[in-house]
């Protein structure tokens, strides 16, 4: 009996042993995470280009929002995660509704579905460079094209590859809320004479909102924060942040620039997901 | 009525969601198909078979120092990322209530934060302090990548052991610490390898990171292919290429046994990027 225990307070450990065993995770995320973001966010204003510059100044986001090279990196980024991610979200509902429809080998199809996502992306992107060649070359044998697409460096050819990426998580998203859907509720409004349309919008809708609201976030963000898959897909044309980000470092030692780059890349993402999340929430709350 | 039982049972088969799977696939079998052709350029389909450009792979000398870089970071990363996570598993579980949401905040900030971000700002620190090069930023950046996944299949295993046990066990005489090791530790033993295998292969797989951090001339293995494929594309790289493809599968099938795979599939992961 050497101290009385709350009834909150139910830990097995005491206070030194939580200390101790959570207390290396708090030091490691602080040395490696904290850290390192605010030098980033005190890089981005320093007076300099370089590194160790000191003082303070707002030229490099004056530059950024300026110089049209930049904007255009902006924009690219920006229409890439919104066409990905709503690809993703109307390709990824479509699968969760049919697999709860039809449970026909749903095991076996989730297990290869998330098969690809242990594979490394360089190899993904790789592959998926030859499959859109060999497409061409199919095309061209055929007669149906007399040009090549050319997917494999092109503006298409990044959605594809960021879509083909996400779906799965997407996918997996939705499903896990429409896993609760009751079938036979469907088919019984279905046999009531309820149309099709009603139904889904009525029914399926508001239980699939919650995913696809989870995987577009996630679709979002690693469209929007992706390096490889525009640098490999894109064939050295579309320009994007994380890509500027890149080549400013290694290439020209701007580190002021890069860092503002992706201070600003944090911000669209912060924006656009706090943005999303709630009007997501809202939509959930009007529907039930 | 007995008729049209038939007709229906068959169309239980999702048969877009069985295309798409398929076809989110073909990738990787284009790879695997282009490594076996014997002529010394890409084909699909193959015009015939060999294992020739396995060995070539294996040989040379780029590949053959990067995938050994890779096996031994990622090794490294996995055992430093276990020391660092078992411990905070147990806070998030068993620790003071008061300390718990902040533990389990600290793990998610990695998750999402830009890859991009974080790769920027290591690099910045190492260089100011002086250990830009070196292996030990990239163990720890790796770390930092696969913690999140780790703690989270730890977590839910150590929140499915009954306390009571390890209680009944420190009752019967035994030390907290010896209650644990031999109580709840092989109860999660399990839920230990898949994390081990995610910090692997978290860093193994790994591109934002060891892109920033890697120092030239001594780069982790999918940054030389990367590299590598700016410049040619061959039937090497496609054969390197079905090596990662085959060591992905042995990682599946191993997450599989140990349950850990759906945490893979349920979990915001940065697979891509």
């Amino acid at each position: 009996m050497t101290r009385a225990r709350s009834p909150e307070d139910e830990a097995t450990l005491g206070r030194r042993g939580s200390w101790l065993l959570g207390g290396p995770m708090l030091v490691f995320v602080v040395a490696l995470f904290g850290y390192p973001a605010y030098l980033v966010l005190r890089t981005s204003v320093a007076s300099g280009d370089g590194l160790d510059s000191g003082g303070f100044s707002l030229t490099h986001y004056v530059t950024f929002f300026t110089d049209s090279l930049y904007l255009d990196a902006l924009l690219n980024t920006f229409v890439i995660a919104v066409v990905s991610t709503a690809v993703t979200a109307v390709l990824g509902l479509l699968y969760a509704y049919e697999i709860t429809r039809r449970p026909g080998l749903r095991t076996v199809l989730l297990l290869l579905l998330v098969l690809p996502l242990l594979v490394n992306g360089v190899v993904r992107i790789y592959g998926l460079q030859l499959g859109m060649i060999s497409l061409d070359r199919v095309l061209l044998d055929l007669g149906l094209r007399d040009t090549p697409l050319g997917l494999q460096y092109s503006f298409a050819g990044i959605i594809i590859a960021l879509v083909m990426f996400q779906f799965p998580f997407m996918a997996l998203a939705v499903y896990a809320g429409l896993s609760r859907l009751d079938v036979s509720l469907v088919e019984a409004a279905q046999t009531l004479g309820a149309p099709r349309r009603e139904v889904l919008v009525r029914v399926v809708l508001p239980l699939a909102v919650p995913g696809l609201v989870a995987g577009s976030v996630l679709t979002f963000a690693a469209a929007a924060g992706t390096f490889i898959v525009p640098a490999m897909m894109g064939g050295g044309r579309v320009n994007t942040i994380p890509q500027m980000i890149y080549t400013s470092v290694s290439q020209t030692s701007q580190w002021a620039t890069a860092s503002a780059f992706a201070v600003v890349l944090v911000a669209i993402l912060a924006v656009s997901i706090l943005y999303s999340l709630r009007r997501g929430l809202r939509s959930t709350a009007g529907t039930r | 009525m007995r008729t049209s039982s038939t007709p229906r049972e068959r169309t239980r088969y999702p048969v877009f969601a069985i295309c798409f799977t398929l076809l989110l696939l073909v990738p990787l079998v284009v790879v695997v198909a282009t490594a076996v052709n014997p002529g010394a350029y890409l084909k699909f389909p193959p015009d015939g078979f060999t294992l020739d450009w396995f060995t070539t792979a294996i040989e040379t000398p780029r590949f053959q120092s990067s995938l050994l870089l890779s096996l031994r970071i990622a090794v490294i990363a996995s055992v430093v990322g276990l020391a660092l996570t078992i411990p905070t598993a147990v806070a998030i579980t068993r620790g003071r209530r008061r300390l718990r949401p902040w533990v389990s905040t600290a793990t998610v900030l990695p998750l999402i934060t830009p890859d991009m971000l974080l790769a920027l700002g290591l690099l910045i620190m190492l260089v100011q302090i002086g250990m830009a090069s070196s292996l030990i930023g990239l163990v720890l950046g790796h770390v930092l990548i696969g913690m999140p996944l780790a703690v989270q299949v730890l977590v839910a295993a150590l929140s499915g052991v009954d306390e009571n046990i390890e209680q009944a066990a420190q009752t019967l005489g035994a030390s907290r610490a010896t209650a644990f090791v031999r109580v709840t530790l092989p109860a999660i033993l399990p839920a230990i390898g898949s994390a081990a295998v995610f910090l692997f292969i978290f860093s193994f797989d790994n591109v934002s990171i060891s892109l920033f951090l890697s120092a030239p001339g001594q780069t982790t293995l999918p940054i030389t292919m990367f590299q590598y494929l700016e410049y040619n594309s061959d039937p090497t790289v496609s054969a390197m290429s079905t090596i990662l493809i085959v060591l992905s599968l042995v990682v599946a099938v191993v997450l599989s046994r140990l349950g850990g795979l759906s945490h893979l599939a349920g979990s915001p992961t940065r697979r891509s990027s």
